[in-house]
């Protein structure tokens, strides 16, 4: 089944123009899946770019408009898209010109393949 | 700030058998959407706007307007660059 996650989330580089890679961590940057485009270096993914978001999208929550959903990052390289798909983050990293209204479209979408990932940690969780 | 906007969008949808319209930026990121056109679905149609677009390289060709037929209605598109709009009769 791991394999036709990883396989799902390779895909997704094909799908959309100009996304670089794609994560799916938790709130402390621990990888649980990982894919990367061939002509990117890998080191765009920062350990950082998690932690940071976790810390970043908690304050946002403090706002007064409900929980954050989602943070876009410009760059004049790339572009950041995250997601809050607690207790999971999905990040997506693209190129600045990429259509950035896709790829918050493609969070919602992939709001269902991290919840299964979820439920099966905290299946694992209560096992041990 | 966006009232220019607004009042264009709101002209747009008075027109006859228009059911609904919507405008975005250069990023795919909604700027207004009256009717029946869904917010969420700026991306989209922007991405299929500027594929559409990419399929001629000739310059002198004008920028096309795509037609999507559906069951219960028809959507146009065409962005000139920097906004992407879709009237959907």
């Amino acid at each position: 089944m791991g394999e036709e996650i990883q396989a799902y989330f390779d895909k997704l580089l094909t799908r959309i123009d100009g996304l670089k890679a794609v994560t799916v961590t938790d709130r402390d940057g621990v990888i649980l899946i990982k894919s990367v485009s061939n002509n990117v270096s890998p080191r765009i993914l920062e350990p950082a770019l998690s932690t940071t978001f976790a810390v970043v999208s908690e304050q946002a929550s403090k706002l007064g408009l409900k929980k954050n959903k989602s943070i876009v990052s410009l760059f004049g390289l790339f572009q950041i898209v995250q997601f809050n798909h607690t207790p999971l983050i999905t990040t997506l990293v693209a190129d600045s010109d990429s259509n950035t209204g896709v790829l918050l479209d493609l969070g919602d979408e992939l709001k269902d393949v991290t919840d299964i990932i979820a439920s099966a940690l905290s299946e694992r969780q209560v096992i041990v | 700030m966006e009232s220019a906007v607004i009042s264009v969008l709101d002209s747009l949808i008075k027109s006859e058998g228009v059911k609904g319209v919507l405008i975005a930026d250069e990023h795919g990121l909604c700027l207004g959407a009256k009717g029946i056109a869904n917010p969420n679905s700026a991306g989209f149609i922007s991405a299929i706007a500027t594929h559409a677009k990419s399929l001629h390289d000739d310059p002198n060709i004008q920028v096309p307007t795509i037609k999507i037929e559906t069951e219960k209605s028809i959507i146009l598109i065409q962005n000139n660059g920097n906004h992407t709009l879709a009237v959907f009769k």
